[in-house]
């Protein structure tokens, strides 16, 4: 068998250069998505292990709170517990050095309180902050700087260094620089420390803190320390074990994880379909070779090993091909990975992507196996052919039997069990359900690709003449092979216009929503142009200075943070209510009311009778309807507030509850704010005012400073930000789609092999080479327009599935329908046409093939 | 009809050239039946796609109804086989896809005409071959004899004045053998100029003259002995056991 293999395949590969090609770009391709994906993954998990570490550091229990955070001054009440050894605040924020275009995190540290969780060592300058802290604390600009931070950047004790602070960009001072260990080592370095007072002005925190770390006594029972605590405190702070930090970060990132996981899992696949098409040309070129082969006393086994080993063989450079090249995408995948983690979860430096051990053994295992397995079902059914018929040559119809009656019932079953009403409501049922359609589908194809061709054939024929029809006919001859691409090239147009669907309903939808919402002239915001988590938080004094600024009649903040009701985790909006109201009445606009009688202002921000707005979802999520009453925990312990109305919002996919900023400074004793919307006077230009705003921030030409957006440009940022938030998935589509369209190529190239003789015949009878060139063509134009009409009715049928089901049990929102007609038609087009291109090259190929070769029948 | 002045062709490249056809001349008159006949590997086929156009010298001239080939593209070759010229091979005349009709009709088809146009011809042509009932049948639901008579059928579609066949009869027996000859010998009476491949002695005599290559030269060309005569040498007892 090694002597086969050396002597016959060797030959091959050699003489069908090619074709050897496609099976090693197929598993390069296949392997360096499947690397760049991993090491995504893989730094996404060790970016959790590093803030996890961070977080929990030597803690043994940590005291939290929603939204605002833990108030400052319980920490003496924590530190008196019976049991506890140490206790001490917390405080990170991820700051911008505007001059560097680098994050930071902030540590605000109290350098008079218990530093056990905190062992710094300075490695130069003034060694007295340590010891007599003193020093340090008078001083609200003085930072400690990493060294590795310190040496990038070239700064040095008292540089000068700016960072984007609740009142625009603001001077700080290196005072000392610290060692790389410990706290000072996390974050990638990107480490400062500020004293604990200093930080929670420069960022508007208030007296609040993230966390208070706590340290129990040795020999203390953990569960009755937390238990102790957790009467103690109010009932807004959860104390909890510092590892549960880690496991409800990677559950609130599961879908990315997801997300990654199946774009490998495709990556892998689709190097699959492209091996399996190469070996498919390659069996069909060798039919005869095969023929001899098992004539002369190969078994069916040998001939399949042969092909399978062949496959492998290429695939060992195609892998390490792929290693090499997945690894350089890694770098790209990574950082956008750790960039989508910075912005949704949690502050997570960025790390190198490196290549383990592990992964590179993973991906050899994967490649060879995934190479050799989409080898081997082409190879053995080559090996079945009967080497008798395949030494006579191909006379009769190579029949490829299907039970199409069958199989169609099947796939129309599976399809139709997709709408059973217990796959309703829930993600696993939708989930269920798209793949039932898709399943469906697929067994569907065959039969339809020969009745589409049944219905056509006869309007092809009168229209391109026989040439077409002859293509047409090839389809259904190799029927098996031709329902292999449709699928490959259906999954690419599904996906593409499902996404197309659910981005167009979800577009109209928000724009809408945002065109009712957003009235005001002007939005400011610091860090980001939205509020996410990069952007910094403006402090009261900094609001003030924009509404006395000339031309702005009124300013209505905006505060977001998480809150928590009956064990539902949602958004709570901050906002002036009854400017919105009173603005909105003029425009004609405003809050878009599900239930509830109209609003008028004054109605929402009573003080003493506290009332709430909720979303759609909200509402869903905990049970409320108009009337209801919920209890929202402040830091002074939990506010029963009353549920107004239930309005159309898309603030969050969680659900948003929207109070009163009075009722809330009242509750929650804190004014801080995350962005602005400004009225402007008539006459004033928003230009100008724009101009005055960023000067009144300090916020001069520096760039990601402060965002002021005008109002019609907030419904495109808003667009654009959706786009960009797909734009992941169009670059899969797109390559799903170039992949099937290598598999055309593939398949025609073997169909071409297939008919050497019966294309001679055509031309010894009088067909020109455009004739012969025609009917591959269209061949391959059919292929891509069963795929077209095919995928265009599995996308919707997902798209709709995955509205009514899956976006629903998501988030709650019920988004209308909008049925993506111009992403149906481009795809579509593009497909067809794609196809029928990549028709062309082999058929050039063929039809300037000499003619003679294949008459003669050798 | 055909003339063949000094014409060679060689297949492959530098140490591995292998010459098929050498320097051969020969002319074949309208209306004349020629047979050719020769040990395999001799070079017939080579030489019955060179008149046929489907293949171009290395060297020397080919001239059909008097215009070099050499001088044509391929549209201006294609348009000659199609009008000019009818085929028959040993294997693989049909497309499978189609039945009897459309086999018979294909020429006509790619020179653009209708089916409706094409099919009364078709129809004519398999009768005369004696398939009538066969119209609608596919190729894998027809005997070899019966497909080789379909391929005949199509070498007539558009009425052609020359026909080349290829061992038309190579792999069938003796009496579907003797009636596709017959169809042929009719085709030589409507004064077709037929060129015939063949192995068979005895259909060799048929012929009004017999050209015996060997190793792709023209060992000899003579007018047919007739028809009850076989023609000696060892070719005859070679090939006798294949009849
Ligand atoms: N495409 C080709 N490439 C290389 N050599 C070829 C090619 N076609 C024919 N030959 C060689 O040219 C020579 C003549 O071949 P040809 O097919 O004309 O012989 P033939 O007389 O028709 O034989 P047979 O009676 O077996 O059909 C042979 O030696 C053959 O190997
Ligand atoms: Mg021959």
């Amino acid at each position: 068998m090694l002597a086969l293999l050396r002597e016959i395949s060797l030959r091959h590969f050699v003489r069908a250069p090619l074709r050897s090609l496609l099976v090693i770009v197929g598993i390069t391709l296949g392997i360096a998505l499947y690397v760049a994906t991993e090491a995504a993954a893989a730094s996404m998990l060790s970016a959790f292990g590093e803030f996890v570490g961070r977080v929990s550091g030597r803690a043994d229990l940590t005291v939290e709170g929603d939204g605002l955070g833990v108030p400052g001054e319980l920490l003496a009440n924590v530190a008196d517990t019976p049991g506890v050894e140490h206790a001490a605040v917390s405080l990170e924020v991820t700051a911008q050095a505007t001059e560097l275009h680098e994050s930071l995190l902030v540590l605000g540290v109290d350098f008079l309180g218990d530093m056990h969780f905190l062992p710094f060592s300075i490695e130069e300058g003034d060694k007295r902050v340590i010891e007599d802290p003193l020093v340090f604390v008078n001083d609200p600009t003085a930072l400690l700087l990493s060294k590795r931070f310190a040496q990038r950047h070239g700064l040095k004790q008292s540089s000068r260094i700016q960072l984007l602070t609740s009142d625009g960009p603001k001077d700080f001072f290196v005072r000392g620089i610290l060692e790389d260990q410990g706290p000072a080592a996390s974050f990638g370095g990107q480490v400062a420390v500020m004293f604990l007072d200093a930080a929670q002005v420069s960022f508007a925190r208030g007296t609040f803190v993230d966390r208070i770390d706590v340290a129990a006594k040795s020999g203390q029972d953990l569960d009755q320390l937390r238990a102790r605590l957790s009467e103690r405190l109010d009932k807004g702070l959860h104390v909890e074990r510092p590892d549960r930090i880690g496991t409800r970060l990677r559950s609130l990132a599961a879908p990315l994880h997801a997300a990654l996981w199946v774009s490998g899992f495709l990556a892998l696949l689709v190097g699959g379909f492209l091996v399996y098409n190469a070996v498919g040309v390659a069996v069909a070129q060798r039919r005869r070779e095969i023929g001899l082969l098992r004539a002369l006393g190969a078994t069916r086994a040998n001939t399949t090993w042969l092909f399978v080993a062949e496959a492998g063989i290429l695939a060992l450079p195609g892998t390490l091909a792929g290693i090499a090249l997945g690894h350089y995408l890694s770098r790209y995948s990574t950082a956008t990975t750790i960039e989508a983690l910075n912005r949704l979860y949690a502050s997570v430096p960025q790390v190198a992507p490196h290549l383990t051990v592990r992964l590179v053994t993973q991906s050899l295992v994967a490649g060879l196996g995934m190479a050799m397995l989409a080898a081997w079902w082409p190879a053995r059914r080559g090996a079945a052919l009967d080497p008798a018929i395949v030494l006579r040559g191909p006379i009769a119809l190579e029949a490829s039997r299907l039970p199409l009656v069958q199989l169609s019932a099947a796939g129309l079953g599976l399809m139709l069990c997709a709408w059973l009403p217990w796959l309703r409501g829930s993600k696993l049922g939708g989930a269920g359900a798209i793949s039932l359609t898709v399943l469906g589908a697929a067994l569907l194809t065959p039969g339809l690709v020969v009745v589409f061709r049944a219905v056509s054939v006869r309007g092809v024929e009168a229209m391109l003449g026989i040439p077409a029809r002859l293509g047409l006919d090839y389809v259904e001859r190799t029927l098996g092979r031709s329902t292999v691409n449709v699928l490959a090239l259906m999954v690419a147009v599904g996906m593409s216009v499902s996404v197309g669907g659910w981005l167009s309903s979800l577009e109209r939808s928000i724009v809408k929503w945002a065109s009712q919402v957003g009235i005001a002239d002007l939005a400011v915001t610091q860090g980001s142009p939205v509020i996410d988590r990069k952007h910094v938080a403006f402090s009261a004094a900094a609001t003030d200075r924009i509404a006395k600024l000339p031309g702005v009649r009124g300013i209505q903040r905006l505060r977001v943070l998480d809150s928590q009701s009956h064990g539902v985790t949602f958004r709570l909006v901050v906002t002036d209510t009854d400017l919105f109201l009173r603005e909105a009445v003029t425009r004609g606009k405003g809050w878009q009311l599900i239930s509830g009688s109209a609003l008028a202002p004054g109605q929402l921000s009573d003080r003493h009778a506290p009332r709430i707005l909720l979303s759609e979802n909200a509402a869903e999520r905990l049970h409320a309807r108009v009337g209801d009453h919920i209890d929202l925990p402040t830091p002074h312990g939990e506010l029963r507030v009353e549920v107004r109305a239930i309005i159309v919002d898309y603030t969050s996919e969680t659900g948003a509850a929207f109070i009163d900023w009075g009722v809330f400074a009242e509750h929650w004793g804190n004014d801080v704010v995350d962005g602005l919307f400004v009225y402007l006077d008539a006459s004033a230009k928003p230009d100008a005012v724009s101009a005055s705003i960023r000067t009144a921030m300090g916020g001069d030409a520096k760039a990601g400073a402060v965002f002021v957006t005008q109002t019609d440009a907030i419904e495109k940022h808003i667009v654009k930000t959706l786009r960009e938030t797909f734009s992941y998935s169009s670059s899969v589509e797109l390559m799903t789609l170039l992949i099937a369209l290598m598999g055309v190529i593939g398949t025609m190239a073997a169909a071409i092999i297939d008919r050497q003789h019966e294309i001679s015949m055509l031309r010894a009878v009088g067909a020109t080479t455009r004739q012969v060139a025609t009917a591959i063509v269209v061949e391959a134009a059919f292929l891509g327009l069963c795929a077209a009409i095919a995928g265009v009715g599995v996308g919707i049928i997902e798209c709709y599935i995955f509205f009514n089901t899956l976006l629903t049990a998501q988030t709650g929102w019920h988004l209308d329908f909008v049925f993506p007609f111009s992403a149906a038609l481009r795809t579509g087009a593009l497909v067809v046409a794609t196809s029928a291109l990549a028709g062309g090259f082999p058929a050039y190929r063929a039809a300037r093939a000499s003619i003679v070769n294949a008459a003669t029948g050798d | 009809m055909i003339k063949l002045s000094n014409v060679s062709r060689a297949f492959g490249s530098g140490s591995k050239v292998v010459p098929a056809v050498r320097d051969v001349s020969l002319t074949i008159e309208p209306g004349s039946f020629v047979t050719v006949v020769g040990a395999s590997g001799s070079g017939k086929s080579t030489l019955l796609h060179l008149m046929g156009a489907l293949d171009r010298p290395t060297s020397g001239i080919v001239e059909i109804d008097g215009k070099d080939i050499a001088k044509m593209d391929d549209d201006a070759c294609t348009l000659l086989r199609r009008l000019r010229i009818g085929f028959v091979f040993q294997f693989f005349n049909l497309l499978p896809t189609l039945t009897a009709t459309e086999n018979v009709a294909l020429p006509a088809r790619l020179a653009g005409q209708s089916r409706a146009t094409t099919q009364k011809r078709a129809e004519e042509l398999l009768e005369r071959v004696g398939l009538a009932p066969r119209r609608t049948h596919r190729p894998d639901e027809l005997s070899g004899g019966e497909m080789q008579r379909v391929a005949i059928a199509r070498a007539l579609m558009m009425d052609p004045p020359l026909v080349l066949a290829d061992e038309p009869t190579g792999n069938l027996d003796s009496t579907t053998g003797a009636t596709i000859l017959e169809l042929l010998l009719g085709a030589v009476e409507a004064h077709r100029t037929v060129v015939l491949i063949t192995h068979d002695p005895a259909i060799a005599c048929k012929g009004t003259r017999i050209v015996t290559m060997a190793d792709g030269r023209i060992e000899s060309d003579r007018p047919s002995p007739g028809p009850s005569v076989p023609p000696a040498g060892a070719m005859g007892t070679m090939t006798s056991s294949n009849a």
